[in-house]
């Protein structure tokens, strides 16, 4: 044994024994006092987070987002009230564990600071209350418009919501119609022999944007893309009116190849229109017979069939939930139940000698906003809006100046925010032979809620009219 | 090295050797009688309690037995070809210093806590204090690659549970290493039937020069079995007594209980510390013990499971109460007792 602990044959000393003993018990009276405290500060106190995450990625476009607060022990449930949220904004609670989540009922605002707060949370056991809470500010959202030019190339003109100047992201001589996915813009090009051609670029791209290789000749129509998910799809007429839809997969840029989508046969189908399901890789698309399909845009899955109707309206904002016409009512059909629904619009509130337009459903209770053009009587002129109307009344969402006119609305994918394009009364189409607009448009973005004006820029034909 | 108790005689020790490996063989007999003439459902006469007990302590000892004969292995080869003054050369002088690099002996020895206590004598008769030898038998069970890597792949770095195991482990034993140096009279906290061999070993080393290595192969293989011999005779009742108190108190203490009052943030760091005390897990394996738990109990208590279950279980007393006085062990497990549950309620209240 070492020199340190001496293997004395004698016994010790009292005082020597009794000094250990004292030592000891010293000890053990420090690390009770120790524990005593440590048990005291952990029963004084409610739950802690560990941990916060918020899962924003897609919280301006898609209903659902969580914010989980991770603590550091199970805690009893919740209910609704316990949560609040700042602006208001409707949320559920719920506890797993040691978890505490919080779910967005709807979209959130994009370029919006949050507080999200969580009273009343207190351990399975019991103990003192702990409130959560979490700040965080939304992404901005991001709004592509088409400025045409007589003077020179059309532009794809890219603006923030957040602020900034606008930014020209493609320029082509003759832009029909324009569509974002991910990083890649991609356009359909009038060509001088009255054909079009598909061209994509990079965000930020130097250079002319490339010429897509098409599979087939003929025109090319209805380009969309999905808001959540790397995808564009489009439309190209083949011979004997056959429609092919194909989608494109962005996710590594523009060197992507167009597939066409197949129908339940294994072979391409012949599309009359469709839409991006938000949050998924799928598309809803309407076929020449109006039977209606959910199809998984990597052909991994089996397509669904929804029935057949007469016109696919689009998607909720934010939803999995397609809203459908047909000539006896409309309806909104769940993608993840398959379950269908009669959708019922409250008739909106109208003075005399107006008439409503353009109709873009906000919600399954049947909100929706809508042009409204109004006559006058009187004097023979004419006024138009943007209204929002739902169980609760009609309210106007936005008027333009005097001399303008209302062309069309289009919802941004949350739902949020509306981009409202305007042109001067009276003006101009802008020379086009195929597919002529007003010239000179104004593109103005308001809140849906309260009407607040965000921004105004040059420009019309926004992305989010699809 | 003298020792104040002499030597038991060594004909005594011979006839309970021999009464005990008599009981021993009788008990095998009547067990395999039973198994073998017994009818099948004989076992069925048993609660579903005394079975599950029956299975628990098996395990028990099924885990330990390799790590105990390990360990008694390791502990002859360091008894018989490790010089006698090899250790006190090679290790720092400086007490703290001594006893931080003894901690660290479990790197190169990993072993079970099971297997540490043999260990851990032999060390102390090839010349560790006390204090150090307490030092090893309480980090090594931690503080070595196997329970390291196997608590990465239960936990990774989740919640720093890894980390303050390490830490824990190592503050806690270098404590207690310290506190028992302090002892005016160290072998007096040694049984007096380790006091013996300890005085047996310094009168071989007297006489022999202090070298086992210089004896003769044959001499040396069949004090090799001697040794085989006294140790797992010291070891196994040992072991099997702590298995079978650890079998009957985890049928006697509900586990649905421990887990309710582990919703607490203090009684949870309580539960998990009494549920390492009574299952007597073996360190290698526990983390994936505590896994179970993760989800439930609060990460300062699986932290305390960790740091306090290697260090002190009913299995764990039963094997050192072969080596320390009773009154030392309930100091040892009072003081590594406070230390962990203060490490747990630290970072149950901070982390």
């Amino acid at each position: 044994m070492s020199s340190e602990s001496p293997v004395a044959g004698a016994a010790e000393s009292p005082p020597a024994s009794a000094r250990f003993t004292r030592l000891v018990l010293a000890i053990v009276a420090v690390l009770a006092v120790l524990v005593v405290g440590l048990g005291a500060a952990n029963a004084l106190r409610g739950p802690r987070v560990l941990d916060t995450v918020a899962g924003l990625g897609d919280a301006t476009r898609l209903a659902g987002t969580t914010i989980e607060f991770r603590l550091n022990q199970p805690v009893a449930d919740l209910d609704a009230s316990a949560v609040r949220v700042d602006p208001a904004t409707d949320a559920t609670v719920s506890v797993d564990d040691r978890t505490v989540r919080v779910a967005f009922a709807a979209p959130l605002r994009p370029s919006q600071d949050y507080v999200v707060e969580v009273a009343g949370v207190r351990a399975v056991g019991g103990g003192p209350e702990s409130a959560l809470r979490h700040e965080f500010r939304t992404a901005d959202e991001v709004l592509h418009v088409l400025q045409r030019r007589a003077d020179g190339d059309d532009t794809v003109v890219r603006v923030a919501t957040g602020g900034g100047e606008p930014e020209v992201v493609l320029a082509a001589p003759r832009i029909e119609s324009f569509a974002h996915a991910g990083d890649v813009i991609a356009a359909i090009e009038l060509l001088d022999d009255g054909a079009n051609a598909l061209r994509i670029a990079a965000a930020g791209q130097e250079g002319p944007p490339a010429s897509l290789a098409l599979p087939q000749s003929g025109d090319v129509r209805n380009l969309q893309a999905s808001t959540t998910r790397p995808l564009l799809g489009f439309v190209q007429d083949g011979a004997g009116g056959f429609a092919t839809l194909h989608v494109l997969d962005v996710a590594d840029g523009v060197t992507a190849t167009p597939q066409p989508v197949l129908g339940l046969d294994g072979s391409p189908m012949s599309v009359d229109d469709y839409a991006f399901v938000p949050g998924t890789s799928s598309l809803v698309v309407r076929d020449r017979d109006g039977a209606m399909f959910l199809v998984d845009a990597a052909g991994v899955r089996p397509s669904t069939p929804l029935g057949s109707h007469t016109e696919l309206r689009g998607i909720l904002p934010g939803t999995s939930t397609v809203v459908v016409a047909d000539p006896d009512r409309g309806a909104t059909i769940d993608l993840a139940t398959g379950e269908t629904s009669t959708l019922e619009l409250p008739p909106a509130d109208l003075p005399d000698g107006a008439y409503p337009g353009r109709v873009t459903s906000l919600d399954l209770a049947g909100a929706h906003l809508l042009n409204v053009l109004i006559f006058d009587g009187s004097d023979g002129g004419q006024a138009s809006l943007v209204a929002r109307a739902d169980a609760d009344g009609t309210s106007v969402v936005f008027a333009p100046a005097e001399g303008s006119a209302v062309l069309d609305h289009c919802l941004a994918p949350g739902g949020t925010l509306v981009a409202v394009e305007t042109g001067a009364v009276g003006a101009p189409n802008d020379g086009y032979e195929d597919e002529p607009w007003v010239a000179d448009t104004i593109t103005t973005l308001v809140e849906v809620d309260t009407g607040r004006i965000v921004l105004s820029l040059a420009g019309g034909r926004s992305d989010w009219c699809g | 090295m003298t020792s104040p108790v002499s030597a038991p005689a060594r004909p005594a020790s011979t006839t309970r050797r021999t009464v005990g490996f008599g009981v021993g063989v009788a008990a095998v007999l009547l067990l395999l009688s039973v198994r073998l003439f017994a009818p099948a459902e004989t076992g069925e006469a048993l609660s579903d309690g005394v079975r599950d007990g029956i299975t628990l302590a098996i395990s028990v000892v099924i885990e330990s037995l390799p790590f105990v004969f390990l360990g008694t292995v390791l502990s002859i080869a360091v008894q018989l070809f490790l010089p006698a003054d090899f250790l006190m050369r090679r290790l720092p002088r400086t007490p703290w210093l001594r006893r931080a690099v003894v901690s660290l002996f479990g790197v190169l020895l990993p072993v079970c806590e099971c297997g540490n206590v043999p260990l851990a004598r032999g060390l102390m008769l090839r010349g560790l204090s006390v204090g150090e030898s307490m030092t090893f038998l309480l980090a090594a069970p931690i503080l070595n690659p196997v329970t390291i890597v196997v608590t990465y792949q239960a936990f990774g770095w989740e919640d720093g549970i890894l980390a303050w195991r390490i830490i824990g482990g190592f503050l806690v034993a270098n404590l207690i290493g310290w506190i028992f140096s302090r002892h005016p009279d160290p072998m007096r906290l040694l049984t007096p039937g380790f006091q013996a061999t300890c005085a047996h070993a310094a009168d071989e080393q007297a006489a022999h020069g202090g070298a086992h290595g210089r004896a003769a192969a044959p001499a040396k293989a069949r004090q090799a079995v001697r040794m085989f011999a006294d140790e797992t005779s010291a070891m196994l009742p040992a072991l099997m007594v702590g298995s079978a108190i650890a079998g009957a108190i985890q049928i006697a203490v509900s586990r649905d209980v421990l887990v309710a009052v582990g919703q607490d943030a203090v009684w949870s760091v309580v539960a998990l510390m009494l549920l390492a005390f009574v299952i007597s897990i073996c360190s290698n394996v526990d983390a994936f013990f505590a896994l179970a738990f993760g989800s439930t109990f609060l990460p300062g208590a699986i932290i305390a499971f960790l740091v306090f279950g290697p260090m002190i279980d009913i299995k764990m007393l039963a094997l050192m109460r072969t080596t320390f006085t009773a009154r030392t062990l309930v100091q040892v497990t009072a003081v590594v007792a406070l230390a962990s549950a203060a490490i747990g309620l630290g970072v149950n209240a901070f982390a």
